[in-house]
């Protein structure tokens, strides 16, 4: 299937979509307004407009300004660029100083990249084992651990901060390492063990049992059956915890300070001497672009995932 | 979904591993060659280069530096690594007297008592202020030692176009009363008297400087050293706050501040436009343009101005300016912008003594004028009282206004060890305390921002706030 | 006799062999995260409490100065700037909870009943959730500095924006706050859209045969249909008086006017003296605790009886 089919199928499955939720609102009962309603539903509208512009407006000002040449945009930064360059775009991508630790826009990415997708890739495989463990297991211990994830979900830790740089630059000489980021992340008891706890208990262990008659071990069980069983909550989770990985700035700040990520990087990067606003402007769009792309492609799943995993807690 | 996940993966697949070897490739330090971190700042980096250039062929030990605006945020994780990335580190702002308390800088007292490559005792090449502030007693081993090496002497006030003033026959003022005559000349010749910046990356401070002139001028040294500590009337900590008291101890930076409302504060028409919200880059080009006559900055002002307006050369002559007295009888006085910069070694340094090394030669009478020309203007922290600049001033103008403030004003720092200020490292307690400076403010609404309204609330937090600044400080 | 005697030992064996694996297995899957969370949170936070008996040195403290770092921090609440810090914070408490949530609530109702465009705001709002907060606010303060859009637009009216996020002019908190609820609803529509989504359309239907009018609708369905998920969001948004720290750092840096809690614990720690910031954290958590608990409790008190 060319790339070509493929956008067209996506902006034709769009509009379908866009004519059934426009068919609803024409034909559904609930939908049908009257009067006052009616009058209600315009002026929302517009004020929800308004809304929408000041979101994408800022954004767009930014692109748009980030072709523009050093000078054009210090005399006018209001209007369409006359003259388009890419000048700035190429300086931002090569750009490094002390300040970002002598690090490109592209390694502070890869960075980004390693650190999201490890750290999702780790914690919710460990979430997955410990909570496919303590739904379907008997053994002694399992209601103190399960009560214990609870007790400290409820309570709102503040301040662990101190404590957490200290044990891990002196006790677990951690710090400033890959590795101390991925565990740091990989936490196996946080909102996404409640999520895969209560898929996992409600999963039918009749399957299971089969397997077991048929002398698979607990490991195959578990990778071969169970785990693809609990692939819809695990994208779920995925997602969710990707999307917070990648824009985490506290941890990598704190923990990783000689190698930024693109959410530390930027601020870094800001604060370093650049020659023109116009810099960080296409810096700044360079890292928006991809963002947008996935997002707006995966915008429902995104979306649909984050109200199961955001409603859960 | 499937087939996506499926095209989509080889290319995360990519990504991560472009990632990963972008982000590999650490370099290892080179052992034996000398590592710098300095503030990336007014002075360039010109002056490093040269003189690391003069100190390596003198010695033949290999010297790396770096320029980062972000250090004084760096240096600790530097200092409390196994192994610091870099041996010497100069900026403002840097907490030493802290790291000090916990061991973390090496001990100096061997560049102090040392001699430097002209055979000059180190000593007597350190101004005498220089030496008393870089010596500290630390909590830790409970001894005095020289922890650090003041940077520059620098000096703040008006920078001016001297040029604009000679074509228009303006006199160089001398007081604070010639000062006002001459500002409204200025602007009866619709140039601007002075060109500042109030917004953004904020400069307003630097109208403190002459302020602190005036002030020290009305003060007297003593009183100003005195002030300095943070001690209260009966001598303790805890009742510091005295020293913002309107009607006592603090009364003469009132009043310097009461010369700034009546000729800055109340005159609008005496600043660019809407100052108290331009940008450096507009209130330098202002400046650099012949637009405005003056500009209230610190020594680093040539060297800062001409890199904003791409390196391009002045077209006229700039100079600084002798701060007008506010009696014509008194003296001149120059408040050492930059006194309290410091040059500090790491104690987990592998190259203690190389940085020492390269610390007495800083004090070399050969460091000393390549600074001073490299970095144009700026003076280091020594006596140049016996190095001969008289080539260098009649090449550079600027340079030689420096030279004269500098040798023919009463110096003086505010800098002190005083505990409140070391325990606070964070917050800005002198004089304008939590860092609240009302220049503009002022600008915006002068009735509401008059000297007795200002000091008022001043004094009030200096009060409500001090006994958290003495918990914080530990001091009683 | 002894047949038993070793029919029972056979039978444990063969349990014994039987159980192994599976023990191994139980072992195997829980041993890293057990790990993991032992270091990190038992680690972590028994940790911290021994760094509040600590000094800044992080020796312990004099038996007879124990509660020195505990004294401080309460002694430290009669300061004003330390009293802004925790009122600063509280400010949030309201933002999110009586500010943002409500207006959510009300944007999600409209897009709920399927405003024109309704998908189309609902992603949008949704953005700055998958935006990290460092280009947002480059973004937002870009826009009012000079050389942004709307410093122009204000200069007509002879303000001037490149001062607002500047200390001393009284519009640096609001810009802060601005920013907070801009940035945050996003996602408490998304969530509560999503809650809305799960009400039995035929309830709704029928009501609305019933002649019952919108503002009805949403007081005596809507809300008491989407409680769950309001709890939910209201409990989080408590939770942003010790969370926020980053917009406000980063869009005026640390002054006495937006710093919060979670700011100075940022702050602190990334300094020497440990002990300050996890005192003053554990205070917060006391006193944080029974009031989000029983908050918690008291919320699911109301309409209790909705389930579906």
């Amino acid at each position: 299937m060319s790339i070509s089919t493929s956008i067209k199928k996506f902006f034709r499955k769009k509009r379908d979509e866009a004519r059934q939720v426009d068919y609803e609102r024409k034909n559904n009962v609930l939908y049908k307004r009257h009067g006052g309603e009616k009058v209600l539903f315009v002026v929302m509208f517009i004020i929800c407009f308004i809304f929408m512009v000041s979101y994408i407006f800022p954004f767009v000002w930014v692109a748009i300004n980030s072709f523009k040449t050093a000078s054009e945009y210090s005399k006018d930064f209001i209007s369409i660029p006359k003259e388009w360059t890419l000048e700035n775009f190429i300086t931002a991508w090569k750009f490094s100083s002390s300040e970002t630790n002598h690090k490109t826009i592209s390694q502070m990415l890869g960075m980004s990249v390693i650190l999201a997708f490890s750290g999702t890739l780790v914690t919710v495989f460990v979430s997955s084992c410990a909570a496919y463990v303590v739904a379907k297991y008997e053994f002694p211990g399992r209601n103190l651990i399960f009560g214990i994830v609870i007790f400290t979900m409820i309570i709102p830790i503040v301040g662990s901060l101190p404590s957490q740089i200290q044990l891990m630059k002196e006790v677990l000489h951690l710090n400033d390492t890959i590795l101390g980021m991925i565990f740091l992340y990989s936490g196996g008891f946080g909102m996404n063990f409640m999520l895969l706890y209560s898929f996992f208990k409600n999963l039918s262990w009749t399957y299971i049992e089969a397997a077991k008659i048929d002398g698979a071990s607990d490991f195959r069980i578990f990778f071969s059956i169970s785990l693809p069983m609990a692939r819809g909550p695990i994208v779920a989770i995925s997602v969710i915890t990707l999307i917070g990985l990648w824009n985490d700035y506290m941890t990598p700040k704190i923990f990783l300070p000689s190698r930024p990520t693109i959410a530390v990087g930027l601020d870094l990067m800001a604060k370093s001497s650049l020659d023109s606003k116009t810099i960080l402007f296409a810096a700044i769009t360079l890292t928006i672009i991809p963002i947008v792309i996935v997002f707006s492609i995966f915008s429902k799943t995104i979306m649909e995932n984050t109200s199961v995993g955001g409603l859960k807690g | 979904m499937k087939k996506n996940a499926k095209k989509i993966l080889p290319i995360i697949g990519l990504m991560v591993l472009s990632g990963a070897l972008a982000a590999c490739g650490e370099d290892d330090r080179e052992p034996g060659v000398l590592s710098i971190m300095f503030y990336n700042g007014g002075y360039g980096d010109e002056w490093v280069k040269e003189i690391a250039d003069a100190y390596a062929a003198e010695s033949g030990n290999m010297v790396d530096y770096v320029a980062d605006s972000t250090i004084a945020s760096k240096v600790e994780a530097q200092l409390t690594s196994k192994n610091s990335e870099y041996d010497i580190f100069i900026s403002h702002d840097l907490n030493w007297q802290s790291y000090a308390n916990r061991g973390l800088l090496a001990n100096l007292d061997d560049v102090y008592n040392g001699e430097t490559i002209d055979g000059d005792k180190f000593m007597d090449r350190v101004l005498p202020n220089a030496a008393q502030l870089s010596y500290f007693k630390s909590d830790k081993d409970g001894e005095a030692h020289y922890y650090k090496v003041c940077l520059t002497q620098g000096a703040g006030g008006f920078v001016y176009n001297a040029d604009l003033f000679k074509e228009h026959g303006w006199e160089v003022p001398t007081t604070y009363a010639e000062l006002t005559s001459l500002c409204a000349e200025i602007a009866e010749a619709n140039i601007i008297p002075f060109a500042w910046a109030g917004g953004g990356d904020t400069r307003d401070y630097y109208w403190d400087y002459p302020l602190y002139e005036w002030w020290a001028e009305l003060d007297g040294l003593d009183n100003l050293k005195t002030w300095s500590e943070l001690k209260g009337k009966d001598g303790t900590y805890a009742n510091g706050f005295d020293n913002f008291d309107p009607d006592g101890k603090f009364k003469n930076f009132k009043q310097a501040y009461k010369m700034w409302y009546d000729l800055v504060g109340t005159h609008p028409e005496y600043s660019n436009e809407n100052a108290q919200g331009a940008t450096l880059d507009s209130a330098q080009y202002l400046f650099y343009s012949g637009q405005a006559a003056m500009i209230p900055y610190g020594q680093w002002a040539k060297h800062e101005i001409k890199k904003s307006q791409g390196n391009k050369e002045f077209n006229f002559e700039v100079r600084m300016m002798k701060t007008p007295r506010v009696n014509a009888t008194s003296d001149y006085y120059n408040f050492m912008v930059g006194f309290g910069d410091s040059m500090i070694v790491a104690k987990n340094s592998p190259n203690i003594e190389i940085a020492k090394d390269f610390l007495k030669f800083m004090a070399s009478k050969l460091a000393c004028r390549t600074f001073v020309e490299k970095a144009q203007g700026p003076f280091l922290a020594f006596d140049y009282s016996d190095i001969d600049m008289s080539d260098l001033c009649a090449k550079d103008s600027y340079v030689d206004s420096m030279y004269k403030i500098l040798t023919e004003t009463k110096n003086f720092t505010l800098s002190s060890n005083s505990p409140i200020i070391t325990g606070n490292s964070d917050i800005d307690i002198q004089p304008w305390i939590g860092n609240n400076r009302y220049y503009k403010s002022c600008m915006a609404n002068p009735s509401e921002n008059t000297p007795d309204l200002v000091f008022e609330k001043v004094y009030n937090y200096a009060r409500d706030n001090w006994r958290g600044y003495c918990l914080n400080a530990e001091v009683e | 006799m002894s047949t038993a005697v070793v029919n029972n030992k056979r039978e444990n064996k063969a349990r014994r062999r039987f159980i192994k694996p599976t023990t191994i297995f139980i072992i195997l899957m829980l041993l890293y995260p057990c790990l993991q969370f032992a270091i990190m949170w038992f680690g972590v936070n028994i940790n911290s409490i021994l760094l509040t008996f600590k000094d800044r040195y992080l020796e312990w403290l004099p038996i007879d100065s124990l509660f020195k770092n505990y004294v401080n921090v309460f002694e430290k609440m009669s300061i004003p700037a330390t009293k802004q810090m925790y009122l600063n914070s509280l400010v949030y408490l309201v933002l999110n909870c009586f500010i943002t949530l409500p207006v959510s609530l009300f944007f999600a109702y409209f897009i709920f009943k399927k405003i024109y465009m309704g998908g189309v705001f609902k992603v949008v709002y949704y953005l700055p959730s998958v935006l990290p907060t460092v280009i947002l606010t480059l973004v937002y303060s870009s826009m009012f500095n000079t050389g942004g859009l709307l410093y122009p637009l204000f200069a007509k009216f002879g303000i001037n924006t490149a001062n607002f996020f500047v200390q001393g002019t009284g519009i640096e908190k609001w810009m802060v706050w601005i920013f907070c609820f801009w940035t945050g609803i996003g996602y408490d529509v998304m969530l509560l859209t999503a809650g809305m989504a799960r009400i039995p359309n035929d309830l709704l239907e029928s009501a609305k045969m019933d002649g019952v009018s919108p503002i009805k609708e949403f007081f005596h369905i809507i809300i008491p249909l989407t409680w769950p998920t309001i709890t939910t969001l209201f409990i989080f948004g408590m939770m942003g008086v010790f969370g926020t720290y980053l917009q406000p750092m980063l869009l005026t840096g640390t002054i006495d006017s937006t710093k919060t809690i979670g700011l100075q614990i940022f702050n602190d720690s990334q300094g020497s003296a440990l002990n300050n910031p996890a005192t003053m954290g554990l205070v917060c958590t006391l006193i944080a605790t029974p009031i989000v608990l029983g908050v918690r409790a008291l919320l699911n008190h109301f309409f209790k009886e909705v389930n579906f």
